[in-house]
């Protein structure tokens, strides 16, 4: 038995020998892949003066300009930019009570006649880095005045041929005590939280929320030639194509702090949001490559 | 500068205070305007006129309003904040800029957990109002300064009860919107906690 702790106050027991020896089959662990990262910064009162946009965010973190900006004229609608880092798409959202930093796969190259694909983040261990480099930039720059609370979400995935496979792929990655006896089932769904209290921030308790869930996507492709007179629709080739696919979504965030959080304490609470779940997929059996 | 259009005129003030000065006209026409409440004395029920021509939302512990016409509702909020923030400085219907941010946050945390969205009036330019109605008459008063918010709730004959917070107490926007939403229901209200991150809604 592996004593996993998550912090001071929760200790989860797994029997990782037995699901490690399970789990080696046709879903070879290699073949789980992460399709998002999202790390978010919760502001706790309203700004000062006037809210950074999407767009300063973006050019402070990653440098450079967004290949596509939104601004928003209007206050309570978010704004939005997204660019290309090497092979992720890095995109910022700021609404008023919320920031998001988000790291998604890079669509994949236009190809004639291609079918629909749905892309995943490749290199895992540049995902990483990425988040990481927020996790410093919360920690250094003041993005707004008033953070209560922060959180790192990360949702990895493994395609599966059909719904049996994905139940199977995804009791094999859950602890001993959570399985069930899923087979054909459509829509699983398995969620549990562990919080633990922080080990670098006095009083501050993080929710651990890990959920195991079969997903399926609908990937369309409208392919439209640039440049391209006005066109019948029904002259367009479209492709549809769906993937099924067993997911597991951490989200580590820590319960609203009755205090403002500095900046280093967010950081603080991020990084250690971020060494649970690179923990975590590991003892769960994911062994995402480069994670 | 055109004036805000989704600014409603009401006309019934009942903010406490001892600074009692004129009432606004409660027959005023109409019309898509807005109304600078200087009055802010309770007002005999005697004296308020129907207003059911003008006050046509209703509200209810169960939503009924869907996300698409809450965000639009929202949205057209929104434009009335900002075109009352660029009035030019001076002007009875402007608001100062903490002010601005202020009632920006709040209506972003109403939106949020799907209250229906409010009418808005300005206070001077060191408050706005956001007003709920029931087809009774009934209302509710969220008045947003820039350090403290003060909700209050009415009947068309008194004052039933009125919520003091501090800026401070934004922190958790939640659970105080959940106490307002209480007061003004005079019920518990259940309000769902997650322990995930996830947004309301997709945003990306």
């Amino acid at each position: 038995m592996l004593d996993f702790s998550f912090g001071t106050a929760k200790t989860v027991l797994i029997d990782p020998v037995e699901r490690l020896s399970e789990s080696r089959g046709p879903e070879n662990m290699s073949d789980w892949k992460a399709l998002l990262g999202r790390i978010t910064v919760f502001v706790g009162s309203p700004a000062s003066g006037p809210f950074l946009t999407a767009l300063d965010l973006y050019q402070k973190i990653w440098g450079g300009n967004p290949e596509s900006f939104q601004s928003s004229p209007n206050p309570l609608m978010p704004s939005m930019a997204q660019g290309k880092r090497d092979g992720l798409t890095a995109g910022c959202i700021v609404q008023p009570t919320r920031i998001d930093f988000n790291l998604s796969p890079s669509p994949p190259a236009e190809r004639e006649h291609a079918e629909a694909e749905l892309a995943l983040i490749d290199d895992t261990a540049q995902l990483r880095a990425e988040l990481a480099r927020i996790i410093e930039f919360v920690g250094g720059f003041v993005v707004t005045n008033s953070v209560s609370r922060v959180g790192l979400a990360l949702h990895f995935l493994t395609l599966t041929p059909n719904i049996e496979a994905a139940n199977k792929a995804l009791i094999t990655v859950m602890p001993k005590q959570y399985r069930v006896g899923v087979t054909t089932e459509e829509d699983f769904v398995f969620q549990v939280n562990q919080p633990s209290m922080s080990e670098n921030v006095g009083g501050i308790r993080i929710n651990h929320v890990t959920k195991w869930n079969v997903d399926r996507f609908q990937v369309f492709r409208v392919a439209i030639a640039p440049n391209a007179p006005v066109v019948d629709s029904r002259d367009i080739p479209q492709h549809q194509n769906e993937f099924i696919a067993a997911s597991v979504v951490f989200d580590s965030n820590n319960v609203l702090s009755a205090t403002p959080l500095d900046p280093t304490q967010q950081s603080s609470l991020l990084r250690e949001c971020l060494t649970s779940v690179v923990g975590m997929q590991r003892i769960f059996g994911l062994n995402v490559e480069g994670f | 500068m055109a004036l805000p259009t989704y600014v409603y005129m009401q006309p019934v003030a009942v903010l406490a205070t001892s600074d009692v000065k004129e009432t606004p006209a409660l027959n005023a026409p109409l019309a898509k305007n807005y109304i600078k409440l200087n009055s802010i004395v309770p007002i005999p029920a005697a004296e308020i006129a129907p207003l059911n021509q003008v006050l046509i939302k209703t509200f209810s512990a169960t939503p009924v309003i869907s996300q698409p016409q809450l965000e639009k509702e929202y949205r057209d909020l929104g434009e009335a904040l900002t075109q009352m923030t660029e009035l030019d400085e001076g002007s009875e219907w402007g608001i100062d800029p903490p002010v601005y941010h202020a009632a920006c946050f709040v209506a972003a945390g109403l939106m949020i957990n799907s209250f229906p969205a409010p009418r808005i009036f300005n206070h001077g330019s060191k408050s706005v109002v956001f007003n709920w109605s029931d087809k009774n008459n009934n209302n509710l008063y969220l008045t947003v300064s820039a350090d403290r918010i003060s909700a209050l709730v009415s009947t068309p004959e008194r004052i039933k009860k009125r919520l003091d917070y501090s800026s401070n107490e934004l922190l958790n926007y939640r659970s105080l919107l959940g106490s307002i939403r209480s007061a003004q229901l005079q019920q518990p209200i259940l309000m769902l906690a997650s322990g995930t991150s996830d947004p309301p809604e997709s945003v990306g």
